[in-house]
């Protein structure tokens, strides 16, 4: 994430620099972005940031993603 | 989200975002944006989570990178993997998923990312995105004593007779190889900017119609909307990137003094 979002490298950069195919940097750009999203959202809520109406829509938002990634899971396994 | 459009999300939407296609590809992508608000609704957030993102970083202190870096370092315990990979059941798990995978990536779609850049059009799509600079420096002497050591070839970097200011160096990568790009600003329209690719290109023919100038053979092509003029001193290609007309690419190739 830092990588990419913050110093701006390509995909193929970042596969040379972390040693890893481009697929992998795509998957845990993925999830990292996600993780980081998730716990910004929390520590939003946390201290006061967002409030109510919002804060439960976000947070909607995030829980039925999660719900569909756990599905997602059982179905593959 | 539906099914698809979730995997869609994870693999191109992110990817286009982040400008990882081509033009081609791009519209393909945003021909599905129209047809799909989902999808364009995925589009926005993840926009606005970018430049969120770039705006927190215009602010937080650069140590930051290397606090993180040390973080994850102590994190990750080496012996976890090897310990997993002892166990038959997770090396059965893990080449089904590595199958699963594989198969996705070959048959399962045909990803444009995987597909063979060109050495111009990486060059063309590093000049296009003016990433910052690694040694910003307006001194040849110095950037070329920086630039020694950082690459696994030697480089020499031209001196252009028509007053083109050397701006800085940055290092990079095209088709898995190290790279140096050199920016210099042009006098003419306010400063234009010129990029020169330098890469250890093994690869003996360089793409364009050749021209033979200055005793150097030198290849001319287009890409993007902008002219590329390559040529090759000592085994290593340099390439100049630009938007001038070719005639200005010509009389700057002309003037490049190689030492």
């Amino acid at each position: 994430v830092i990588l990419a979002d913050l110093q701006e490298f390509s995909y193929k950069e970042i596969a040379e620099i972390l040693d890893c195919p481009v697929g992998t940097v795509m998957s845990r750009l993925y999830r990292g972005r996600k993780l980081l999203q998730k716990n910004l959202l929390e520590y939003a809520v946390a201290s006061g940031v967002l409030q109510g109406k919002q804060a439960l829509e976000l947070g909607a938002v995030v829980e039925e993603e999660e719900a569909v990634e756990v599905l997602e899971f059982k179905r593959r396994a | 989200l539906t099914h698809e459009c979730r995997k869609l999300e994870e693999t191109f939407l992110h990817a286009y975002v982040d400008g990882e296609f081509s033009p081609e590809e791009s519209g393909e992508v945003k021909a599905h944006l129209a047809e799909c608000p989902m999808c364009a609704h995925a589009v926005r957030l993840h926009q606005s989570y970018k430049a969120a993102m770039l705006r927190a970083n215009a602010t937080a202190p650069h140590p930051f990178y290397d606090d993180v870096r040390e973080g994850l370092l102590h994190e990750a315990d080496p012996g976890r993997w090897a310990r997993a990979f002892q166990r038959p059941s997770a090396i059965a798990v893990a080449a089904a998923c590595a199958g699963a995978a594989l198969w996705f990536l070959a048959g399962g779609l045909s990803h444009p990312i995987f597909s063979t850049h060109s050495l111009i059009e990486d060059g063309v799509a590093l000049h296009a995105r003016a990433l910052p600079l690694d040694y910003p420096s307006s001194d040849p002497r110095s950037a070329q004593q920086w630039l020694e050591g950082k690459l696994d070839f030697g480089v020499h970097l031209p001196r252009f007779a028509q007053g083109a200011r050397l701006q800085g160096v940055r290092l990079s990568n095209v088709n898995q190889r190290q790279a140096a790009v050199v920016t210099y600003s042009l006098p003419q329209g306010d400063g234009r900017r010129v990029s020169l690719l330098i890469v250890d290109d093994p690869e003996p023919h360089l793409p364009g119609a050749a021209r033979r100038i200055a005793d150097r053979e030198v290849w001319l092509s287009r890409a993007r909307g902008f002219n590329v003029a390559s040529w090759r001193n000592d085994e290593i290609v340099y390439s100049l990137i630009s938007d001038l007309d070719e005639k200005d690419v010509l009389a700057l190739v002309q003037s490049a003094e190689m030492r």
